[in-house]
């Protein structure tokens, strides 16, 4: 379906090169949801707009993007503006300002439909209806007649997705979908979400600086760190038994329910325009040894199913 | 949102006097063949520099024409000018600020220096120059009037469209496959519009002014065509022996550059752009 290889991002800025994705490889099924889990600032984001081809300018790109056995990066701009909104969707953080203000919720969710499949403006709108019952907006007749400041942020957010299904896309990319929203609202958003995944046939690459969150939602989890992919298994195998020294302090800094002590990981997120040489996570990693500053530790197959970039597992 | 908007600017007495002498400036500019009693183009010499009568209530020029009639038609010419030379300003300079603020790079910032040069013009200096060379004449008033009012209106643009493109909604487009036309006609234009809105009320005060002086100078509009600048400067000769000629015409221009400053200044305070030249 998705096949990352060799993904690295730099970004050219006038304070320096930022190194945002070294090296990432990642594949995504068709059907299966994939959580990409990270800090803020370990490139989930950047991952995200090099799938949509939406990088701004200034940044280099190399390595493949493979969908449905093409590669992205050598698409041209049509080619890839053909595919956004249409086989692959994406939903922003915030629901707020990601609605054009001047239009209504129908007039929005009937131009991604009429953008990519054509038609006419009365089945443009029945699809719109249609779809806005699916995310569960109450009176969606009204809802179709309003405009986004008339909505509240869950609402508003309910109307994104609803436009990056529309369409009945392959591939659909949530960054950080609910960040922005009230916890109360996160959670039936969540819910939501979760719900939608089962009905569509559509793979998703869910965003999300929350360990819970991305185990509640995904079928396998990718864990970033630094623009490192640093190890990827199923929520299962991730949990009890994770094998990077970064995923195993994430784990201990969650907050649990039964108690015990939260231990944050000791030291910084490096700066990404001088990042640490060889294992990126190694001025924080209790375990370095000789080989951890010298090279990048390639991602690996541990187990089945079960890959970790670490000397540890060689 | 918006009525509430509207009660706020009912509300500021800036508006409602400068609107009120704008929505009158307007009507009798329009309504001009209506009400004006007498053609302003013609006059009996033996006429000539009466004083205000009953038969002539501000009294007539030095060919005898009625000054009342010149006076409205004029303010006909004046809305002509300004309204004419504002918008051609007003949409030249979204579309190039838009697409400054939009392309980015060279096109922008070279856009932002031939703009930056046309600025440190003085104002009037720019109108007078462009009226200069392309002769005098309703039409290149126009044209030079809104060429002193472009660069004005891209800088603007330019500002509010750069605020606009960080919005999410318009990397949002994008993410949904617009093309780029779009993107720029449909997301980003409407969007950065109301600062550009307010100064336009703005300028269309000074494009008055302007004009009058241009025609003053006697580089604008040309005889007989009733115009306000140019009815003060033929009044020069008699600027003590009758002072109606040049009094009306005068506080016409006065009291309808107010109202549009005030009018504008009000709207200003009203909406409150972060926007400023
Ligand atoms: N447009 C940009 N220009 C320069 N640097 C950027 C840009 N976007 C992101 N970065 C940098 O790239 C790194 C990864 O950012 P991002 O992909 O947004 O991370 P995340 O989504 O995981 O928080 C950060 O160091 C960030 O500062
Ligand atoms: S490679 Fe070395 S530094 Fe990096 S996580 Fe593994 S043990 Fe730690
Ligand atoms: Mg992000």
């Amino acid at each position: 379906m998705l096949e990352v290889k060799g993904l690295a991002v730099d970004y050219y800025t006038e304070e320096g090169i930022v190194h945002a994705l070294q090296g990432v490889s990642l594949e995504v099924r068709p059907g299966e949801t994939l959580s990409l889990v990270g800090e803020s600032g370990s490139g989930k984001s950047t991952l995200a707009l090099a799938v949509l081809g939406l990088l701004p300018r200034r940044a280099r790109v190399s390595g493949s993007i493979i969908f449905r056995g093409q590669n992205l990066l050598s698409l041209s701009e049509e080619e890839m503006r053909k595919l956004r909104g249409d086989r692959i969707t994406v939903v922003f953080q915030e629901p707020l300002t990601a609605l054009n203000p001047v239009f209504t919720v129908g007039r929005f969710l009937k131009d991604v439909y009429l953008t990519h499949k054509g038609g006419s403006e009365r089945e443009a709108e029945e699809r719109a209806l249609e779809m806005l019952r699916k995310v569960k907006v109450p009176a969606p007749e009204k809802v179709l007649n309003s405009y986004p400041h008339e909505l509240s942020g869950g609402m508003r957010q309910r109307v994104l997705i609803a436009a990056s299904l529309i369409n009945e896309p392959d591939l659909v990319i949530m960054d950080e979908p609910t960040s922005a929203l009230d916890v109360s609202v996160q959670a039936q958003i969540i819910r939501l979400i979760y719900e939608l995944k089962e009905q569509v046939k559509a793979s998703f690459i869910f965003i999300t600086h929350n360990l819970g969150v991305a185990a509640s939602v995904g079928d396998r989890i990718a864990v970033m760190y630094a623009g490192k992919v640093m190890e990827v298994a199923s929520k299962g195998e991730l949990f009890s038994n994770p094998l990077h020294p970064y995923t195993k302090g994430l784990l201990a800094s969650v907050p649990r329910v039964s108690g015990g002590e939260v231990k944050p990981i000791p030291g910084t997120v490096p700066d990404l325009r001088n990042p640490p040489p060889g294992c990126r996570f190694h001025p924080r990693c209790p375990y370095r040894f000789e080989p951890c500053d010298k090279e990048v530790p390639e991602l690996k197959e541990v187990e089945k199913g079960h890959w970790v970039a670490c000397y540890l597992w060689r | 949102m918006e009525s509430r908007l509207v009660r706020r600017a009912l509300r500021n007495r800036n508006v409602k006097v400068g609107g009120l002498i704008v929505l009158a400036f307007a009507l009798i500019g329009i309504l001009a063949p209506f009400i004006s009693p007498y053609d302003p183009t013609k006059g009996e010499l033996r006429d000539s520099l009466l004083p205000p009568s009953p038969e002539h209530p501000f009294g007539t020029d030095q060919l005898g024409r009625d000054i009342l009639s010149r006076v409205i038609w004029g303010a006909r010419t004046s809305l002509i000018v300004a309204t004419a030379s504002v918008l051609l300003a007003v949409v030249a300079g979204v579309v190039v600020g838009g697409l400054s603020a939009y392309l980015g790079g060279w096109v922008d910032e070279l856009i932002t220096r031939v703009i930056d040069i046309m600025l440190a013009f003085p104002d009037i200096l720019l109108a007078l120059f462009v009226a200069a060379v392309v002769g005098p004449g309703l039409e290149n008033v126009i044209l030079a009037v809104a060429l002193y009012n472009f660069p004005q209106f891209v800088r603007i643009m330019r500002g509010s469209a750069l605020q606009v493109k960080e919005m999410e909604y318009v990397e949002a487009a994008r993410a949904i496959g617009e093309s780029s036309f779009n993107v720029f006609f449909r997301y980003l234009m409407p969007n950065a519009l109301a600062p550009v809105i307010i100064h336009a009320t703005l300028r269309t005060a000074a494009s008055i002014l302007t004009a009058a002086g241009l025609s003053f100078l006697g580089l604008g509009v040309q005889p007989p065509t009733p115009e306000w600048g140019q009815m003060m400067s033929d009044a020069r000769t008699y600027l003590v022996t009758a002072p109606h000629v040049w009094v009306f015409p005068g506080v016409a221009l006065f009291v309808t550059v107010l109202g549009f400053n005030l009018f504008g200044d009000g709207l200003n305070d009203v909406l409150n752009p972060k926007v400023e030249v």
